[in-house]
């Protein structure tokens, strides 16, 4: 990649933790942040009643998921000594969400089914939603630059860190602000409950008793600056982004190619952009939901590109630690992944089983431990069959 | 970086004015006489109010995949034929599928399904869930029928925002195509339900009667596709001229003045693409009323053009992803054929807008869009030389 990009600062929220700091002490320490949802209506006998809340109110989930993103967009300008973009008109702005406008708006529903359609609160279902929060983070931090929402399912918080880097590579921005999210939201809980992707027990990636994924809120946000820029105004570059590819599968709506076909294109695009070789890889974040055939078909990927190396490379696992934060999670664990080169260290697979039979080996980080690390590759692969790419360098 | 300069190789279409572009294209000449505006079936309780939508649902599966359509949400069914029908004009080889990237723009998604799937829970708790609305109701559902069939497997993005969100999905795919990818496909779809056109004359983001007056146009439902080549391999259809996208512009109001983002986002496509603002022969406009489209006339006079303008809002009504993606359809149309559609509204005298359909002289589109929040979106498009 001809343009050097860098991250100057960075956020985050998730179940375990507020702040990038507190979430490393508890992700290093191997803890999980997982608790009863009390919030909502959940039968007493159903069999998984559990996910990783980050705290707030519910009573109008949008206002919940917005508070924590602003948050989240704080925490990074202030990492990188800003309290708004340096040069508006420089600046973009490009958000990853699967949620986005379809959280649930309990207001408008309670309404409808007590009240009535003539009755219903029509304001609370914001329909026009996600223009309004874009129109919100780009005057609170005036961002006079491009400003998009991009939700392409659980990709999208990789997509966005893709889409911030096209920006600056074409010369449209120096700065931008990048941001992940989705909130623990009952559309999805009882989404991916009815097809069957929620675990009761812990979440086993790459484990023969895998039974899926658990749910979890996730806020990210970096900043990420042309080089050259933050270099000029002295604002201390955290990590490169060196490399990003994306594919689709072009299979099925919700199931990953089995053979991990578009996830290997999207790493090997990566890699290519990067000019690195497999071998320069120290370690992968991988997606790893614990579903039986996503993991599988990630790990046939990472063959396909590491050869006989995916057996030996560490396989930074996060969602038994904070749940699968969907679109947020390829922000959410593109920060962790920073926090990886930043400390050299690997942060443990918080829940682990027997590995699956049909994988014959892998490195899944049982304890955290140090390492050299240069390269790290983050994966977000999502619904759709969208598949994400990030590699960081150290700066 | 070099600047380039994709063709659009392949145009679709769907909308209640017609499927397809020969149809739309006519209708667009010679606007039908009958009201556009019907009022649709609308849950008991719930005031009909008028809008440009299909009848029923719309039959995607005469135009794509019936396997693929069958379940799938109505946006995505728009999306699909749309996308189909711009990719059977291009004819795209195998050989360019790998790499060729997928953007689509929506404001409002899979709402009808989202909603059915949200009242389902909401009156009988995660019982209630239905597997099928759940998937199909996702935000990028109709981005991944459209990749699963037709095996495109380059970056597949859907872009989520406001009334111009279609002109920033064609925006992200011709990035793809400057930074090195063969073709792309992109478009914008929107689809009616009640609640959410509720929800829209609620907030004011809709309005009940089409023509550009001092109130916004009716909602109108529609997808919209068309296919960018970094290489053109085919020559345009017979007659008509061969059309590029020279540039786009993207910017926000941020704090400051929503005109002048406009002017920053058209500043921007004119730098990139090396012309003079003054050199702007037609405007096809995404303002939904008088002053919007006023606005934007103002903008261009004050920067020395004096374009031919039309504003296809008056027809489509206000369709958001499909509204700015169908100005992708008609800039293209007009630039082909060389032909200026009539604007059916009751003009502002400062518009050089035609009364009927006229032969002209065209070589420099700007395709504006503004959302009501402050963000702006532009294309340029020419005749190839």
């Amino acid at each position: 990649m001809n343009t050097e990009l860098v991250v100057t600062g960075m956020g985050l929220i998730t179940g375990l933790a507020r702040g990038v700091g507190a979430n490393w002490e508890r992700l290093l320490a191997g803890e999980t942040g997982f608790s009863e949802l009390r919030h909502y209506p959940l039968d007493p006998e159903a069999p998984v009643r559990s996910g990783s809340w980050a705290g707030g109110d519910d009573a109008d989930p949008r206002e919940r998921a917005h508070a924590m993103l602003v948050d989240v967009c704080e925490q990074a300008l202030t990492q990188a000594g800003l309290a708004e973009a340096p040069d508006p008109e420089r600046a973009a702005l490009i958000v990853g969400s699967s949620l986005a406008a379809q959280a649930s708006a309990p207001r408008f529903w309670r309404s409808l089914i007590d009240d009535g359609v003539a009755e219903a609160q029509l304001d609370a279902l914001q329909s026009y939603d996600v223009e309004a929060r874009l129109a919100d983070l780009s005057q609170r931090f005036d961002l006079r630059g491009e400003a998009v929402l991009v939700s392409n399912a659980c990709a999208a918080g990789a997509s966005a860190l893709g889409l911030a880097a096209d920006a600056i590579r074409l010369g449209r921005a120096d700065f931008a602000l990048v941001a992940g999210y989705d909130a623990l939201d009952f559309h999805t809980f009882a989404g991916f409950s009815s097809i069957q992707a929620l675990a009761a027990g812990d979440v086993l990636p790459f484990s023969s008793g895998r039974a899926g994924m658990k749910l979890g809120d996730g806020f990210a946000a970096l900043i990420l600056e042309r080089a050259e820029t933050a270099r000029a105004a002295g604002r201390v570059p955290l990590a490169r982004l060196v490399g990003y590819g994306e594919s689709a599968d072009a299979h099925h709506l919700t199931q990953p190619h089995p053979e991990g076909a578009g996830a290997a294109l999207a790493m090997r695009r990566a890699l290519e952009l990067a000019g690195l070789e497999p071998g320069q890889i120290d370690a992968v974040n991988v997606h790893a939901t614990a579903t039986p055939a996503n993991d599988l078909a990630e790990f046939n990927a990472l063959s396909d590109v590491f050869g006989e190396r995916a057996r030996e490379l560490p396989l930074v696992a996060l969602k038994p630690a904070f749940g699968h934060t969907l679109g947020g999670a390829g922000a959410v664990e593109a920060v962790v992944s920073l926090g990886l080169l930043l400390h050299q260290q690997l942060v443990p697979s918080a829940t682990l089983g027997e590995l699956d039979p049909a994988i014959p080996a892998a490195d899944r980080v049982p304890v955290a431990r140090a390492a050299e690390l240069s390269h790290v590759m983050s994966n977000a692969f999502g619904f759709g069959g969208c598949n994400a790419s990030l590699i960081f360098g150290r700066p | 970086m070099p600047a380039a300069t994709p063709t659009l190789t392949g145009l679709g279409i769907a909308c209640p004015l017609g499927v397809g572009v020969d149809a739309f294209w006519a209708a667009c000449l010679a606007p039908p006489t009958d009201p556009l505006t019907r009022e649709p079936k609308v849950r008991e309780g719930l005031t009909p109010r008028p809008a440009v939508c299909f009848p029923k649902d719309f039959p995607a599966e005469r135009y794509t995949d019936r396997r693929a359509v069958r379940k799938a949400a109505e946006v995505a069914r728009l999306a699909a034929a749309a996308g189909q029908l711009a990719l059977d004009e291009a004819a795209l080889p195998d050989a360019l599928r790998d790499a060729t990237c997928l953007v689509l723009g929506t404001a409002l998604g899979c709402s009808r399904y989202y909603l059915e799937f949200h009242e389902k829970i909401q009156r009988k708790g995660v019982k209630g869930a239905n597997a099928v609305l759940f998937t199909e109701s996702v935000f990028n559902a109709a981005s991944a029928h459209l990749s699963k069939i037709h095996r495109l497997r380059g970056t597949a993005h859907t872009l989520a925002g406001g009334e111009d969100v279609g002109l920033a999905a064609l925006a992200a795919a011709h990035d793809r195509i400057r930074l090195g990818a063969p073709a792309a496909l992109a478009g914008g779809a929107e689809q009616y339900a009640d609640l959410v056109h509720a929800s829209l004359l609620h907030e004011g983001r809709v309005g009940y009667a089409l023509g550009l007056g001092a109130e916004p146009v009716a909602f109108g439902e529609g997808g919209a596709a068309v296919v960018l080549e970094a290489e053109p391999r085919t020559p345009p259809p017979a007659g008509q001229r061969a059309v590029r996208l020279l540039a786009t512009g993207r910017a926000r109001a941020g704090r400051g003045d929503p005109d002048q983002a406009l002017e920053r986002a058209l500043r921007a496509a004119c730098a990139q693409a090396e012309v003079e603002p003054a050199a702007i022969d037609l405007l096809v406009s995404g303002g939904g009323t008088r002053a919007a489209v006023d606005a934007q006339v103002a903008l261009l006079t004050r920067l020395g053009a004096s374009p031919r303008t039309c504003a296809p809002k008056a027809l489509l009504g206000e369709g958001f992803a499909f509204g700015s993606a169908a100005q992708i359809v008609v800039a293209a149309l007009a630039l082909r054929t060389q032909t200026l559609p009539p604007t059916p509204a009751e003009l502002s005298p400062d518009w050089r807008a035609a009364r009927a359909a006229e032969p002209a002289t065209l070589q420099l589109a700007l395709l504006a869009s503004q959302s009501a929040h402050g963000s702006a979106s532009v294309a340029l498009l020419a005749c190839a030389p």
